[in-house]
């Protein structure tokens, strides 16, 4: 019986964490686009965007600047090459903003935002609010829902981590 | 060689070779819809893009015996290699060419050619796009020289090109010198042609991605073309100058975009006895996939 039990309750423990992953995924991308004159060419810039992974909607303001990108349901927007493909369509990328959901953890001294269906890891920048949450919570994961902007990584020795966040908004969930 | 040396001596057979050639030089790289429609832009297309245009130019000369009409049909499809680097194939089909009536009109394919066009300097602000591009092309023979009215020059003619702008979400200026460098033809050969112009446009209404887009633009053209020679003499009846106020429009909607304008003469100066063209119009739809 004893052994039942232990079985029934690893098992609510996977699911719970298979529940707390399944939620983890960039939900949009707000991309400041420099260079940004005419629609005519603005064309390029959707064609590129919308091929990108998880991708559902791409949304272009010209008086802003801005390209503004939606995941397709339960999917995360793949963002490694986002600058890269903005270049391609003959424009510069100055600043990538997230909305983004995923399970902080702790490796190697960093706080890290695991994106599972990206694959993708995220170093958050140092948001004392966030660490003091979370060290409170002593070392346990937590999914949180956060907004900020990436940036190339500024440490280098987390080689499985490129993109780091700085959290402007966040909320555990 | 007698009706060459005929020809020669009233300026038809020149004058006839240079309106073509000149149609077929008046576009080297107007693929891009901000762009100017008879000068040329630094704009290239995305990587991995097509650029596709279909181009309508008519022109009439007078002044010398019977008017010329030439009307000519282009075709260019421009891929970007990358997001600074676009290679252009145009096709022209020249038709309707009427001169007098024991020569009468032709049509057919003209003198095919083939565009690189590199953006070497960029700078991307908000809003604004500094570019500066160098152009390099070449003409190839493809167009009947033989008959008369000829539809191509017979020569193998290169194209050299240097273009700068700055596109803003209201404002466009635009400067751009152009040489084409023309080698010997069947029995011609055509003068180098030097072109300089510079374009100023204006987006009335700032409208949002996917709305209708106009913008209303001003060019000023200038052509001076070297005189011709022919069995290493200098034709008398050849070459000039010429300088045209051009006003255009560009109307867009996503991916594609519909571009005219009109080139009026403010002043030419045509070499000996030649006709003088008394406008030239342009009409283009193009389309990025």
């Amino acid at each position: 019986m004893r052994k039942v039990i232990f079985i029934l309750t690893g098992l609510f423990i996977l699911q719970a964490g298979l529940f707390s992953s399944a939620n983890a995924q960039i939900k949009q991308v707000r991309i400041k686009v420099n260079g940004l004159a005419c629609s005519f060419c603005a064309y390029g810039l959707e064609k590129k965007l919308k091929k990108v992974d998880g991708v559902g909607k791409v949304t272009i303001s010209l008086n802003d600047g801005l390209a503004t990108l939606n995941s397709k349901a339960d999917q995360s927007i793949e963002f490694a090459n986002l600058k890269a493909l903005v270049k391609a369509a003959g424009f510069s990328a100055t600043k990538i903003a997230v909305t983004v959901q995923g399970v902080v953890k702790k490796t190697d001294g960093f706080y890290v935002l695991a994106i599972t269906h990206s694959e993708e890891k995220l170093i958050i920048k140092n948001n004392e609010k966030l660490n003091s949450l979370l060290s409170l919570l002593n070392g346990a994961q937590k999914t949180i829902r956060a907004r900020g902007t990436l940036s190339q990584k500024e440490t280098s020795n987390l080689n499985s981590h490129p993109f780091a966040l700085s959290i402007t908004w966040f909320e555990i969930k | 060689m007698n009706a060459l040396k005929k020809f020669i001596r009233t300026g038809s057979l020149l004058s006839l070779f240079t309106t073509m050639l000149l149609l077929l030089s008046l576009s080297p790289t107007k693929l891009l819809a901000h762009e100017p429609i008879f000068g040329l832009g630094p704009n290239t297309i995305f990587k991995g893009g097509f650029g596709i245009e279909t181009k309508y130019e008519k022109e009439l000369l007078t002044g010398v015996d019977e008017p010329e009409r030439t009307t000519s049909f282009r075709a260019e499809i421009m891929y970007g290699v990358t997001g600074d680097l676009a290679v252009t194939l145009s096709v022209p089909t020249i038709f309707g060419y009427t001169k007098r009536d024991s020569e009468g009109s032709r049509s057919g394919i003209g003198d095919i050619s083939f565009r690189t066009k590199y953006r070497f300097w960029r700078d991307d602000k908000p809003g604004v796009q500094d570019a500066a591009a160098v152009i390099i092309g070449i003409k190839l023979p493809t167009g009947d020289y033989e008959n008369t009215p000829a539809l191509g020059s017979g020569s193998t003619d290169y194209l050299f090109a240097l273009a700068a702008a700055r596109a803003s979400r209201r404002w466009y200026y635009f400067g751009n010198v152009r040489y084409r460098l023309n080698t010997k033809g069947n029995t011609i050969q055509f003068g180098n042609l030097f072109l300089a112009d510079a374009a100023f446009g204006v987006r009335p209404w700032l409208t949002e991605y996917l709305k209708p887009d106009l913008v209303v633009m001003v060019e000023l053209n200038w052509e001076s073309r070297q005189r011709s020679k022919t069995e290493g003499q200098i034709m008398a009846n050849s070459g000039g100058d010429r300088l045209f106020l051009s006003p255009g429009i560009f109307l867009t909607l996503r991916n594609w975009a519909i571009k005219g304008g009109v080139q009026i003469p403010l002043w030419q100066k045509m070499n000996g006895s030649q006709r003088e063209t008394d406008y030239r119009y342009a009409l283009a739809i193009e389309v990025h996939v």
